[in-house]
Order: structure tokens, then C-alpha cells, then sequence
């Protein structure tokens, strides 16, 4: 029984990492239908930033504030995250609305680009960020260790979802960002500024990849190729969750992480995620459009 | 003596290209270059057959993959696995000797003769993407959803691969394996490596005849007729899947091959090959010098490798990476054709928009005069 809690807490975490790679792809690709190859490269950007305030932390301020580094960590991530990600969608992406191949070279070349930047001035060694006290240690419950810094990614999952449901469904901007990738020029009949909103919700999309580099920050060490460790299951994850539904990202996420970790309990991890990203391949060719569909009498859906 | 280079200019360009590559060796014997030159020029021979492939699938098709490293990687360790168990007499190599196995697998007892070696550079990655093609196609996957997947299908092949170390021998790859006519490092052995140099030339040739013949009939229309609206060759009555599937394995093929023609160059493979980044390497390659055209592929592998290999020395590393996104961006956003586009066809309207300029701003003047 023990066993399988911790296993299952495990799939959980893994899953809460997964999504919080991929709800930023499920607005740039949900939403935008812009291919970001670049997006594991903002998750990076997020991971340095972390480290950046830290180093910052440690320089400035006196020994028994210095923990409260991560936490100002995850704005500054999000900040330069949703920086980059509006100048991106202003030079580059803005041209490639309509063409989802060419965007996805496009953003490739970008990602060459950001991480031969991230070793130009973080050099080839990976960096580590010492996590702060109250996230270290975790709690034992019935033989069960739970650490902290994986419960609180998990809560931070909930609140990066809640946040982006707001926005999304809540808000008048929200309810623009949906008018315009809906039906584009009726929206802008309507009065809205859709070059606006494209590069809000871009940046936005990007800003939430920078908080997931706040959580990969913890897990492991940092360096130029990290993002482009999680991007395949974020995508995955997206596709098979169906496109263009947030519902669908959660769900699809679980889905790879729990089944990565129980698949692990027989084999490596790696061979368990690779298995699980066969299935789930098999699994498409029988719902080629995901696990949620969005109605749509178009042809070319 | 112009219709003549509009409508052959590409194969009078291959032929430049077949020439040069063709005077390479006898530089050589002259002593006005290096033989890691020479033998750097067979691997973008073999790069450039790869992108061939790449072009009939992405220019021509329109379906991006980006998975023909693990074709490219399949037919380069189908070669190597050959060429090591030659290097080792047959007997088990040191690998699976640290692995635990005691007798040779018998996944490589098909690489102990060489045409039943050359059969399976052929036959395994034609399996492979027949199956995955098969599948993928038929349940209409298509445009970023296939990209998607194909990268997915890629990284899971790639951990496989490295896991299965004592068969494989993982993130090393097979190291140390001479050629197949015998090893061509070395003054003493240069008639060899001139034949191997030849021997590469030729498949490129027979490659470039092969797409040019395909694209140049029926065939390459409907290729470009998929492309450009799937929906309507549909319901022009044509089975798209089995055009796309046909394709999809042809360049795998393709791929295979030139995988096996740079293992002899390189004297080595390794898993590194069969990336997701090794395989939009090979599409940058394509993009960059034109895609749709087979000769803007072949352009574009020889210049971006040999731009690579000049630059990418000491203190050039960092600025390569720099200026190989950028360059790639800037083509993907404004130069769709790449170089062979621009030559072909913004080039002359640049020039034929600046005459008319200048034709009416005379004209004009003249005008002007009169009045």
C-alpha cells in the first residue's frame, strides 16, 4: 500500500511538471496554433532567472532573508519570460500566423539561437540552485516520504491553472483572446485590437513556460539543453489532451506522467517514457484529434 | 541560350557541383589540399543525399518530419555494424563483452556478409517507416500533428536505442571501423579512399537522377498537388495516404543510404545522429537552400557544412551557432524559396522592377523635355 501511494504520488508529480510545461503550449499552440519549438528554451530562461536571483540574493542580502530569493524568483521568471516572449511574437512570430510548419522551423532557429546564448554567459556547466529551507526535507506519512518542493510544484500547478482559467473564461480580455482565435475578423469588426491580444496572449504563453523553469530549478541541475527535456511530452501531452482545450492539456499530462511512473515500476525511466509515448502514439492513431475535440464542421480541422 | 538555363539550370548545376566534387581528389594528389578535406567533402556527399530525401518529403510533400535522423542513424549502424564485425574477425566486440553477452546476437549475425548487410541498410528503415507511415498516414495525421508525433517516435526510438547498450553500445555508438574497401587514413592508402570518394560521388548522382525522374512526371505534380490542397487530390479520386506512405519510406530510404555512405567517411556512429536536433539539421539544410527544387537540398548541404567546418573552429563556435538561427529564421520568414528561390525567381523581379523604373523615370524625363 505504501508502495503504491508513493508511486502514485510520484505519477502526480511527475504529471504537475509535465503541465506546467505544457499550459503555456496549450496557449500557444492551443489557442495561437503557433508551433513555439522556443518554449523549452523559455522554461530554460525561467531556470536561469531562478538562479540569477539567487546568486543576486546571496550577494546583497544578509543570511536569514535570503530564502525569500524564490519567491521573488517566480514573478522575475514570469516577467522576463513574458518579455521575450511579446518581442518573439513581435519580430517573428507575427509573420507566421496561418503557416503552423514554417513557425515551427522558425521558432526552432530562435531556440538555436537562446541557447547558444545561455552558454555564451552561463558557460557549458550545468548550475545549481540550493532550494530554500522551507522547501527542503519533505514530511513522512505511514512510511511514505513526501518532499516538499514536489508538493509545492504541484501547488503551483493549481494556482498557474486557476489563474490562466480566469483569464481565460473570466476576463474581458479573455473573452477577446477567444473572440479573436475564433473568428479573427468578425472579432476585429467588433472593435478589438487583435494585434494586441495575439501578442498578449503569446507573451503570456511564454511567461507561464518561465514559471515552469522556477519549478525545474529545484528538481535538477540547470543548463543550456534542459527545456529541451521536457518538450516532447509537453506536446504530446497537448496533442493527445485535443488541441485548444485546457481541460484537455490536464488530463492528457496526468495521463503521460502517471503512466511514465507506474510503466517505471518494470523497467528504466527512460524506456517507461518512451514506452508510454508509443502508446500514446498508438493511442492517436485511433483519435487522431485528442481525447477532447472541439466540434468543428470545417474541413481542414 | 536563357530558355536553356530556365529549364536546366539545375542540372547544369548539379553537373558544376558533380565536376568540382570530381577534381577534388586529384587536388589532392596534386598536394593542393588536405585529405581531411577530401574526406569532410564524402560526408557532405552523404549529407547531401539525405537532404534529397528531405526535400521529396518536406519541399515537394509538405510533410515535415522530424525523424529522418533515425533513418539516417538506422542505415548508418546497419553499415558499421558490418564494418566492426570485419574490423573484429567476426567474434563478439568488446562491448558486449562488457554488457554480459557471451556470443553474437543475433540481431548482427545478418551483418556478417556484405550483401545481406547492403539488403538490411535498405530493409530495416524501409520496414520501420513503412509501418510508422502505414499507420500515421491512413488515420490522416497530417500538417504539425505529424511533426509532433514524429518527433515523439523519434526520442522514444533514441532511449531505446541507448538503453539496449550491450547490443548497441549506447551513447559511445560503434567507434573505431575502417571503410568498406579497407581503411583510408593515411598516405599509403589514398587509391582506396579516392575509390570510396567516387563511389559516394556516383550514389549522389544516381540520387539526384532518381528524384529528378519522379518529380519531373506525374508523380512530383501530385506531390506538389498534395501540398497545396490534400482535400482536393483526395476528391480527385487519388489515395493520398499510400502517395504520402510511398514517400515517406522513399526518402527514409533515402536517408538510410547516405547514413551508410558517411559512416565509411566518418569511422564511427553514434546515437547522436538520431536526434530530433540531428533531424531539423538536415531540414535546415534543405530550407536554406531551397526547398522543392532537389538541387536547392544538394546547395544547401555542401554550403551550411563547409560554412560549418571553416567556421565552427576555436573562437567561431559560439558566433556559428548565432548566425546558423539566425540565417535559418530569416529564410524560413522572408526567403520561403531559399537560395535557389532567390536566385530563380525574386532575384529577376528585383531586376525587372528596377528597370521598369528606371524605363519609366526616362520616360518620364523625356516627357518633360518635350513639354
Amino acid at each position: 500500500m505504501a508502495q503504491f501511494i508513493s508511486t502514485l504520488f510520484n505519477g502526480l508529480s511527475l504529471s504537475s511538471i509535465i503541465l506546467l510545461t505544457s499550459i503555456g503550449l496549450a496557449v500557444t499552440f492551443g489557442l495561437m496554433r503557433v508551433i513555439n519549438m522556443a518554449h523549452g528554451e523559455f522554461v530554460m530562461i525561467g531556470a536561469y532567472m531562478t538562479y540569477v536571483t539567487q546568486q543576486i540574493f546571496a550577494a546583497v542580502f544578509p543570511e536569514s532573508v535570503r530564502d525569500i530569493y524564490y519567491i521573488v524568483s517566480i514573478p522575475v521568471a514570469f516577467g522576463t519570460a513574458f518579455l521575450l516572449g511579446s518581442l518573439l511574437e513581435r519580430f517573428v512570430i507575427q509573420r507566421l500566423y496561418g503557416r503552423e510548419i514554417d513557425s515551427l522551423l522558425a521558432t526552432w532557429g530562435i531556440s538555436l539561437i537562446l541557447q547558444q546564448a545561455a552558454r555564451s554567459i552561463f558557460g557549458t556547466q550545468g548550475v545549481n540552485v540550493t532550494a530554500p529551507s522551507f522547501l527542503q526535507g519533505g514530511v513522512t506519512v505511514g512510511g511514505c516520504t513526501f518532499s516538499y518542493n514536489r508538493i509545492f510544484i504541484m501547488f503551483m500547478v493549481l494556482l498557474c491553472l486557476f489563474i490562466v482559467w480566469i483569464i481565460m473564461y473570466k476576463s474581458n480580455f479573455g473573452k477577446q483572446m477567444r473572440a479573436v482565435m475564433q473568428n479573427r475578423p468578425m472579432a476585429q469588426c467588433m472593435g478589438i485590437n487583435s494585434r494586441k491580444v495575439d501578442n498578449i496572449t503569446f507573451a503570456l504563453g511564454s511567461g507561464l513556460a518561465g514559471i515552469a523553469g522556477c519549478s525545474v530549478a529545484l528538481l535538477g541541475s540547470i543548463d543550456s539543453t534542459v527545456g529541451q527535456s521536457y518538450i516532447v511530452n509537453s506536446f504530446m501531452a497537448v496533442v493527445l489532451g485535443g488541441v485548444g482545450k485546457l481541460a484537455g492539456t490536464v488530463l492528457g499530462s496526468t495521463i503521460i506522467g502517471s503512466a511514465s511512473i507506474f510503466t517505471e515500476n518494470y523497467t528504466s525511466s527512460t524506456i517507461a517514457k518512451a514506452i508510454v509515448l508509443l502508446i500514446v502514439i498508438v493511442f492517436l492513431q485511433k483519435r487522431p484529434q485528442g481525447l477532447f475535440v472541439i466540434k468543428s464542421r470545417s474541413l481542414d480541422e | 541560350m536563357n530558355k536553356l538555363i530556365k529549364k536546366q539550370g539545375s542540372n547544369i548545376c548539379f553537373g558544376v557541383i558533380a565536376v568540382v566534387l570530381a577534381v577534388m581528389p586529384l587536388l589532392y594528389s596534386a598536394g593542393l589540399m588536405n585529405s581531411s578535406t577530401v574526406l569532410f567533402l564524402g560526408k557532405c556527399t552523404a549529407f547531401a543525399i539525405a537532404a534529397m530525401g528531405i526535400d521529396l518529403i518536406w519541399g515537394y510533400t509538405g510533410i515535415l518530419s522530424l525523424g529522418h535522423g533515425l533513418y539516417f542513424a538506422l542505415g548508418g549502424y546497419a553499415m558499421a555494424m558490418y564494418l566492426k564485425l570485419q574490423s573484429t574477425g567476426g567474434k563478439i566486440t568488446d562491448f558486449m563483452h562488457t554488457g554480459g553477452l557471451t556470443e553474437l546476437p543475433l540481431a548482427w549475425k545478418p551483418f556478417l556478409n556484405l550483401p545481406l548487410s547492403l539488403i538490411m541498410v535498405i530493409v530495416v528503415p524501409a520496414a520501420v517507416s513503412g509501418v510508422i507511415g502505414y499507420f500515421i498516414f491512413k488515420s490522416r495525421v497530417k500538417g504539425v500533428y505529424f511533426s509532433i508525433i514524429s518527433q515523439a517516435l523519434t526520442w522514444a526510438a533514441y532511449s531505446i536505442f541507448i538503453a539496449l547498450s550491450p547490443y548497441t553500445n549506447g551513447n559511445v555508438g560503434i567507434t573505431e571501423i575502417k571503410s568498406i574497401f579497407g581503411s583510408i587514413k593515411g598516405e599509403s592508402n589514398k587509391s582506396r579512399m579516392f575509390l570510396l570518394f567516387y563511389v559516394a560521388l556516383a550514389v549522389m548522382i544516381g540520387v539526384y537522377a532518381l528524384c529528378k525522374f519522379l518529380v519531373g512526371r506525374k508523380f512530383g505534380k501530385l506531390l506538389i498537388a498534395i501540398r497545396d490542397g490534400e482535400n482536393r487530390t483526395y476528391f480527385s479520386g487519388y489515395k493520398v495516404s499510400s502517395y504520402k506512405t510511398f514517400v515517406y519510406v522513399l526518402s527514409a530510404v533515402i536517408a538510410a543510404v547516405a547514413g551508410a555512405v558517411f559512416v565509411n567517411f566518418n569511422g564511427s556512429i553514434t546515437p547522436s545522429q538520431m536526434t530530433i536536433s540531428y533531424s531539423i539539421t538536415m531540414v535546415i539544410w534543405v530550407a536554406i537552400g531551397g526547398r522543392g527544387t532537389i538541387i536547392g537540398a544538394v546547395i544547401g548541404a555542401f554550403l551550411i557544412n563547409l560554412c560549418e567546418y571553416n567556421l565552427s573552429s576555436g573562437a567561431m563556435v559560439e558566433i556559428w551557432q548565432y548566425i546558423i538561427g539566425a540565417v535559418f529564421c530569416i529564410t524560413i520568414l522572408f526567403f520561403k524559396g531559399g537560395i535557389v528561390g532567390f536566385v530563380k525567381d525574386q532575384l529577376p523581379e528585383m531586376i525587372a522592377s528596377r528597370k521598369n523604373k528606371k524605363a519609366k523615370t526616362e520616360k518620364a524625363s523625356a516627357e518633360k523635355v518635350k513639354a
